[in-house]
């Protein structure tokens, strides 16, 4: 298997980086009580990882699906050849991790005995297909199959309908990074953002909900992006505390102040 | 009399030409290696023929016991041919012999770095480790001082598996490339 190089991150986000903690977006997939198996970006120092996670999951021996990503990102190793890390403390199989191209690959997995796997089964690593133009994209697990040791020698539980246990697989609409505060998405977080802020709300006429955001509605907040950027407190909301956040943290990288906050930092937003 | 005698051992000479197939010759259930043994082997081997299948690959071009696996693949018998096969014959073997669960992985992957090697392996040892760089580094540094490389070519895999980053040559920077995987497979 040939090693791809790897490409750098935009610079341009480093410059406004204070530190990039592993974080997670609050737009997790819709809680379910029926097994769920999907993909949870995250940052993970500086680069985009990937979790496959296991929601209430059946204890299993062996597992194969495939995994799709949009085009604008494309798997890449997590260390030399290996492709794969972070694994469950109950993985204890043999594995295949197959590159079918940069945006498929397909993963089966076997062990002597079921074990619990609901958690992150494994991660991976992404980045985006062009560096110089960083674009939001989707990821997606295609189930195949799990099974199960039994005494009748086992059975197999398919997303296909054809058994008692049906695998939802939430699909990621869409998902990109955006750097909390930088409302105008210039990579900078300064006293613009600040305005930007005020003037959509002045726009929308109220405090913006991001449960009922949609992209090119508002003109001062057009995207995901900059919509996620401005709800600084992750409340779910764009009003008066997200921009005099931003005013603080702007007034204090004028000043020279230490900042200990999440504004200047990555995260990664995900729709599904 | 005489006849018969005659036509009974005419008979016996001839069934005795046929070659006959015994138990021990018809690979058992899950022995998709066909090697007399239930090991991890079988058990990776089916794992691959799973992958491939997911991969939308050729299966019978991805594993070089197609054949067999057709055969003898469904080793827990439910009409597939897939990881459960394999994490039953994982299981038999775990509660039928002295093995460990590691023991059996490592079977598995032990076999597939001889059947199938890995880029980076030259020297087709199983492993990519710092023997392969040297190699590498001692082709490079004879193709670059004129020297005959024919016997390093003759003797290794380095055509097939030394070009590690792509780019059609053979160098010192595939050397790192190999380097740095052993490395991060032995931390």
């Amino acid at each position: 298997m040939k090693v791809k190089k790897l490409f750098a991150l935009p610079t341009a986000f480093l410059s406004t980086l204070i530190a990039v903690p592993i974080m997670n977006t609050n737009a997790a997939p819709p809680p379910s009580n029926n097994p769920q198996i999907y993909i949870d970006f995250t940052v993970d120092n500086g680069r985009m990882r990937g979790d496959v996670v296991f929601n209430n999951v059946p204890e299993v021996a062996s597992a194969g699906f495939n995994i799709e990503l949009g085009d604008g990102l494309k798997f890449v190793p997590y260390s030399g050849s290996r492709y794969i890390s972070n694994c469950h403390e109950n993985f204890n199989g043999m594995y295949y991790f197959n590159i079918i191209d940069d945006q498929n690959v397909a993963f089966v997995y076997a062990s002597a005995a079921q074990e619990d796997l609901n958690g992150t089964f494994f991660s991976f690593y992404v980045e985006p297909t062009n560096v110089s133009v960083p674009s939001n994209s989707t990821g997606n697990v295609i189930f195949q199959g799990l099974g199960y040791l039994g005494n009748d020698h086992g059975s197999f539980y398919s997303a296909s309908g054809s058994s008692s246990i049906i695998i939802e697989t939430p699909v990621i609409l869409e998902s990109g990074e955006f750097i909390y505060g930088d409302a105008d998405d210039n990579t900078v977080v300064d006293g613009s953002d600040v305005t930007r802020i005020m003037a959509a709300i002045n726009e929308y006429g109220n405090d913006i909900p991001l449960s009922s955001f949609t992209e090119n509605t508002l003109t001062k907040l057009p995207t995901y992006t900059t919509a996620f950027a401005s709800d600084v407190n992750n409340d779910g909301y764009i009003d008066s505390t997200d921009y005099t956040a931003v005013l603080q943290y702007y007034g204090l990288m004028l000043a020279g102040s230490p900042y200990t906050g999440n504004i200047g930092t990555v995260d990664i937003y995900e729709i599904y | 009399m005489k006849k018969l005698t005659a036509f009974l051992s005419a008979f016996a000479l001839a069934v005795s030409a046929v070659p006959s197939f015994s138990a021990a010759e018809t690979p058992a259930m899950g022995d998709v290696t066909g090697d007399g043994q239930l090991t991890g082997a079988d058990a990776a081997e089916i794992l691959r023929y799973s992958s491939a299948l997911l991969s939308n690959a050729d299966p019978s071009e991805e594993c070089h016991y197609y054949e067999n696996i057709r055969l003898y693949g469904d080793y827990n018998n439910d009409g597939r041919i897939d990881g459960n096969d394999s994490s039953a014959i994982m299981r038999d073997l775990i509660n039928t012999t002295d093995r460990s669960l590691s023991d059996v992985i490592i079977e598995g992957n032990s076999y597939i770095a001889a059947e199938y090697p890995r880029m980076g392996d030259v020297n087709g040892d199983g492993t990519v480790n710092g023997t392969d760089a040297t190699i590498v580094l001692k082709y490079f540094s004879n193709l670059l001082s004129g020297y005959d490389v024919s016997d390093i070519e003759a003797s290794t895999y380095i055509l097939e598996r030394g070009d590690m980053n792509g780019d059609s040559i053979i160098d010192g920077n595939d050397a790192t490339v190999i380097l740095r995987i052993f490395v991060d497979e032995n931390r």
